[in-house]
């Protein structure tokens, strides 16, 4: 059932087309994390001093921006995964329909999850190739980045969508966005995790998008080592755990 | 044809519709102009502060007294300038809602005129609540603090005025997300909120003099660091002034055309 790749490719195909008409908000999306790097790292990297990673020191600018990466991988999954889901769940009840045909609930969400991490790797991949050009990689094993930034797009898919079968109305999509937010600023994306506290430390940890960070600096700066393996594993786990949770509580739902 | 220019009266009442509707949906207002600009700015303030060597060059005691400011300025434009997008095309075109105030004795200027200060108190409460963690984080700094949510409040309903010069026109949402993403996160990010305006590329540093967000900061920042001198501190608010009255007369025709056609 899982492998009825025709369905899955039929319900990424019904996002490109539909995006197809809003292709400016993909766009616009992609810039989001560039003025964070232009706006935070060009003036700090100035007042900072080099900052150390992994046994090396890193400067600011280089430091911030693979973090970035990660983030902006976050952010082309996330809206797709929750509101938009949610959107195709409740307002528009596509779903229902979907499932009538020979179309299951699985690939529904492996579907959307699907789409939603092309749009996490476009604007990853993008947005390395930037950090390239303006010369912040320090090494070849930056390309790894690419199917990183997908396993980020999936592991915040799982969670989002599962997540989303919470909702009860638009409302509630303060607290995701609160969420976002924290991920976002609180991933050790803008400084080293060893400036927390050790019991907060402990509590980052056990959220997704730090690892994506931890990941996608150590790649950048030439630095992966056997904990990146940790992170990946730990993606891969979110990813697991999530989408198998999502996938039973839309089939209670939906088949109910 | 009614008189164009606001009644006090008729505007409290709009101002006061407002107030009763957040109260429905106060969490929306803790959560975004709340909670998570106070994370955003103590988590960079401590975090990036924690990094930083040469402090002297920021002129403040440390980078929180810095980023605090910016964080409260760059959020209420994010706020404000949200609210007129599409929250207030909801207003104006979907819910119908103006629709109601013009068939009342109140005109459509009350109505835009409302909306604005409401923006502006609601934004200078939440602002209030703000500035009580900074302050509880940095120390008490002198009276000249007490003013940054007036500031806040003000600036809020630039944004909100200038963008609602652009939605006033729109039948639909398309192009929205654009102005989130391209002209309100910018405004946020480059109006000197992490580092000085200097430090930026010149290009950015030029054009953004020219926004309400960066003026904002500047006296907010000098009233927390008890360092603001009268006159500019009035120029930099007699931007963000200008800024209102501009947003407020290009959305007249917009709103004209709207709820009195």
């Amino acid at each position: 059932m899982i492998t009825n790749t025709f369905a899955v490719r039929a319900i990424v195909e019904r996002n490109i087309i539909f995006f197809r008409r809003d292709w400016v908000i993909l766009v616009a999306g992609f810039f989001e994390p560039i003025f964070w790097l232009i706006g935070i790292s060009a003036g700090l990297s100035t007042i900072i001093d080099d900052i150390e990673f992994g046994g090396e020191l890193v400067e600011y600018t280089a430091f911030v921006a693979p973090g970035l990466i990660a983030v902006s991988a976050m952010n082309g999954a996330a809206f797709d995964a929750t509101f938009n889901f949610y959107f195709k769940l409740k307002q528009l009840k596509i779903f229902d329909s979907i499932i009538t045909t020979p179309v299951t609930i699985t690939n529904v969400v492996i579907g959307e999850a699907v789409w939603s991490v092309l749009r996490s790797t476009a604007y990853a991949t993008s947005f390395l190739i930037l950090t390239v050009l303006f010369g912040l990689v320090a090494s070849p094993w930056a390309i790894l980045i690419i199917p990183v930034s997908a396993l980020i797009g999936f592991s915040i898919s799982a969670i989002g969508i599962f997540a989303t079968t919470f909702v009860r109305n638009w409302h509630d999509f303060d607290y995701f966005s609160l969420a976002l937010q924290v991920l976002f600023i609180g991933s050790a994306t803008f400084y080293p995790i060893t400036v927390y506290p050790s019991w907060v430390q402990v509590v980052v940890q056990f959220t997704p998008l730090y690892h994506g960070v931890a990941l996608c600096r150590s790649l950048a700066l030439g630095t992966a080592g056997l904990a990146d393996v940790g992170h990946l594993l730990v993606l891969v786990g979110f990813t697991a755990f999530f989408g198998w949770r999502a996938n039973r509580r839309l089939e209670k739902s939906l088949l109910a | 044809m009614t008189s164009v220019s606001p009644r006090p009266s008729s505007v409290w009442h709009v101002v006061e519709h407002h107030a009763v509707q957040t109260r429905r949906t106060l969490q929306t207002v803790l959560l975004s102009g709340f909670l998570s600009p106070v994370f955003t700015m103590l988590a960079l303030g401590w975090g990036i502060g924690s990094q930083v060597d040469d402090v002297s060059s920021l002129g403040t005691p440390d980078y929180l007294h810095f980023v605090g400011p910016g964080v409260m300025i760059g959020t209420a434009t994010l706020q404000g300038g949200f609210s007129s997008l599409w929250q207030a095309l909801a207003a104006l075109r979907w819910e119908g809602m103006y629709k109601n105030v013009v068939r009342s004795p109140a005109t459509f200027t009350d109505a835009m005129t409302g909306r604005l200060v409401w923006m502006g108190i609601l934004n200078a409460l939440s602002s209030v609540a703000f500035l009580t963690v900074l302050l509880i984080a940095i120390g008490w700094s002198g009276f000249g603090a007490l003013l940054t949510p007036f500031i806040a409040g003000l600036t809020a309903m630039s944004a909100a005025a200038g963008v609602l010069a652009f939605t006033s026109r729109k039948e639909s949402g398309d192009g929205f997300s654009v102005v989130a993403r391209l002209v309100l996160t910018p405004l946020f990010v480059f109006s000197g909120t992490f580092s000085s305006i200097d430090t930026l590329p010149s290009a950015i540093a030029t054009v953004i003099k020219f926004f309400p967000t960066y003026h904002g900061i500047e006296v907010a920042r000098d009233l927390i660091n008890e360092r603001a001198e009268l006159v500019p501190s009035l120029l930099h608010v007699a931007v963000i002034l200008a800024w209102i009255a501009v947003g407020w007369a290009l959305s007249f025709g917009g709103f004209r055309k709207a709820l009195t056609s």
